[in-house]
């Protein structure tokens, strides 16, 4: 295997450098900072754009907005994480709202867990670290208490966001992660529209291997 | 004697449903693309930027590798070099074999399709199945994708439902495309529950944390790289940036080149498999670096800034020959121009070298890279080595040539032979070829324009002395 290494490293080494580097030209380009609301509405606008369903809710409502979700779309098993405050007052509303809704908290290992995972689940509901107004994406950080399977097998997937959260441009979130870069957490995860796929002619259709609905409670 | 290639050729180009099936789908990812890059200045501020984190990687592909195997090594995720095909195959098949693997679901990957992994596995026991639902039509069919990003371009949907029907017994309603996609993601799932491996490409390798990048729509990718205890993931070493700030120009360039999406649906950032704490994730992540070639080119003045390419496809989209022939006709992973500057090099020009002749040097891939690889150049680089190392002393080329040449280097022997053109212009000499036999054969003029313009300057002193 050093064998390999070595030879592959010594093949690169040999290479002469043509002295016309564009190296200068790495200059970060700037994008134009936008105000609060234009940012907000940047946001709303492409994740619509991209077939998401996008609600602004206020902390006093945000619970009732998700409760009505659950009990329009009869969606009965929830799978939640641990750990979180907010999320467990989502779930016990949830359970309060209507008898036929139950919790599956994702409290255990995936292996032991797999087959309620992937046949027994409804809708997930996590949180979402940031947003990117001019694509319209979610970036989630999971860990312990949000395992990545939660945003990826449920076929309708709730994240809730935080309104301060929210910057304008990839650039910009890559020039201040909310991530430590010295400490890379295992997974990263843009989300910008339910899973889809284009592979048929052309034919746009959602729901491919992942999530059919995306849902999107925007906390002010 | 025509070619294998002459051959694919002329069966694709008589194959109305295939050329339809083509010509539909470059129309639609043009059109997508050219609306994600409308501001004319962005494309061109980006795509300068993109080139310029592309050449600079490449010039640093050592350091960057270097610091990329360290950081992953920290981050646990276990790194292995692979010199060609073999050896990368080996490298994956003895850690399938530790595992005692059964079954390997597969994320979207050309490095996978470059080294035939799936192939060497199946003689091996071990099942490989495509999840990516392009990739999952072709395999279901025995071909290989006919596009690099859109692997099943060829077919469209009644094939497709006829295929599902004779392969998986199961019928959909005409023309539904959701019910093909949810026949798919059916079969898929169990697959994604079961597997004991998953096998993924990389699009981005970010060396300073040890981060791998992947990019994808369906949500295959993230499930081949989370759901079973081990990934591993296969990446030309071309593929390394130097950090995190590089990634948002590429991001923009490749999928808006390729399917004029602005971000796709998921952009996976892995950089360690599953910690102690966490309930799910790979319990093991193995990178396997390919050169299979790759340091060779770098080493190439000339050839170097092949290795720029982010694997979008625009240039195949805006190929007009490959529009026509469509990507099996080429016979290489990679088709389109990009597979016609890279498989002569990863496989040697004198095997691969007659690719080099499928392309009328328009000029449109050129134009469509968002990395700004000089693809026309590098076509007309390597077909002149090809012809340099040809072993004939006289072929027809070079023969056609040296004639041409005296003819222009004399201007007695010129005008002696555009006389004698103009003479002889009514003889019917050519035996229909391929260029006439679809067009009008080219006639001299009765004069040559030597002769025109004399007649003109004499009449015009005639006129002027009266």
């Amino acid at each position: 295997m050093n064998e390999a290494r070595n030879a592959i490293l010594a093949r690169l080494n040999k290479q002469i450098n043509t002295g016309n580097s564009k190296r200068d030209q790495l200059i970060s380009t700037q994008t134009k900072a936008l105000n609060t609301k234009q940012t907000f509405d940047q946001l709303t606008e492409k994740l619509k754009e991209n077939r998401a369903e996008v609600y602004r809710v206020s902390s006093k409502n945000w619970i009732d907005t998700l409760t009505q979700i659950a009990l329009e779309k009869k969606l009965n098993t929830w799978l939640i994480g641990g750990n979180l405050r907010t999320i467990e007052q989502a779930g016990k509303a949830l359970t309060e709202a209507s008898p036929e809704i139950s919790l599956v908290h994702y409290s255990q290992s995936y292996e032991s867990l797999k087959k309620t995972l992937f046949h027994e689940i409804d809708a997930s509901v996590t949180l979402a670290k940031a947003a990117i107004a001019d694509t319209g994406t979610l970036i989630l950080i999971p860990d312990k208490n949000e395992p990545r399977m939660m945003s990826l097998v449920p076929p309708v997937h709730v994240v809730i966001l935080k309104e301060q959260d929210v910057v304008g441009s990839f650039q910009q979130l890559v020039d201040h992660p909310p991530w430590s870069i010295q400490n890379m957490p295992s997974n990263i995860v843009f989300i910008s529209s339910p899973s889809k796929t284009a592979d048929i002619q052309q034919t746009l259709a959602y729901g491919a291997h992942g999530p059919k609905n995306l849902i999107v409670l925007i906390l002010s | 004697m025509p070619t294998n290639f002459a051959i694919r050729i002329k069966q694709a180009l008589a194959d109305p449903e295939l050329r339809a099936n083509f010509r539909g789908a470059m129309d639609f990812l043009r059109n997508k693309r050219q609306v994600a890059f409308s501001n004319e200045d962005e494309w061109q501020a980006l795509k300068k930027q993109g080139a310029a984190i592309r050449q600079d990687a490449i010039q640093r592909l050592p350091e960057l590798l270097t610091q990329l195997e360290h950081q992953c090594l920290n981050n646990g995720i276990q790194v292995h070099w692979a010199q060609d095909d073999q050896e990368a195959n080996t490298i994956i098949l003895e850690i399938a074999q530790q595992h005692q693997a059964k079954l390997v679901i597969k994320g979207k990957s050309m490095a996978t399709e470059e080294i035939e992994l799936n192939n060497f596995l199946d003689k091996h026991n071990i099942e490989c199945i495509e999840s990516d639902m392009g990739e999952y039509i072709v395999q279901l069919d025995n071909e290989k994708p006919s596009h690099i990003i859109m692997p099943a371009i060829h077919k469209n949907t009644p094939q497709i439902a006829d295929l599902f029907e004779r392969k998986l017994g199961i019928s959909t309603p005409k023309g539904d495309v959701d019910a093909l996609i949810g026949v798919g993601r059916t079969i898929l799932r169990k697959k994604f529950e079961q597997a004991d491996i998953g096998i993924s490409g990389v699009n981005f390798a970010i060396a300073d944390t040890g981060t791998l990048c992947l990019v994808e729509n369906e949500g295959n990718g993230r499930l081949s790289t989370t759901a079973p205890p081990v990934h591993i993931a296969l990446m030309g070493i071309e593929k390394v940036i130097p950090n995190i700030k590089a990634l948002p120009t590429l991001q923009k360039l490749l999928t808006r080149s390729a399917t004029g999406q602005h971000i796709t649906s998921y952009l996976n950032l892995i950089s360690s498999p599953r910690k102690s704490d966490e309930l799910d994730g790979p319990k093991e992540v193995h990178l396997v670096l390919l050169d299979n070639g790759r340091a060779k080119i770098s080493q190439d003045q000339q050839l170097q800034s092949t290795l720029s390419c982010i694997r979008c496809g625009a240039c195949m989209n805006h190929c007009p020959v490959y529009t026509r022939i469509g990507g099996h006709a080429y016979g290489s992973t990679y088709p389109g121009p990009i597979g016609q500057i890279l498989t002569p090099q990863l496989k040697g020009i004198e095997q691969e070298g007659e690719l080099l002749d499928a392309c009328s040097l328009n000029g449109a891939c050129g134009e469509a890279c968002p990395v700004e690889i000089d693809l026309p150049e590098l076509i007309r680089t390597l077909r002149h080595r090809r012809q340099a190392a040809s072993q004939k002393q006289w072929s027809l080329e070079k023969m056609v040539w040296f004639i041409w040449l005296q003819i222009h280097q004399y201007p007695r022997l010129y005008r002696l032979t555009t006389k004698l053109a103009a003479l002889f212009r009514t003889l019917k000499l050519n035996k229909p070829a391929n260029w006439t036999k679809t067009r009008t054969t080219p006639k001299p003029a009765k004069l040559s324009l030597h002769q025109q313009m004399k007649i003109r300057s004499k009449i015009r002193d005639e006129n002027e002395n009266e």
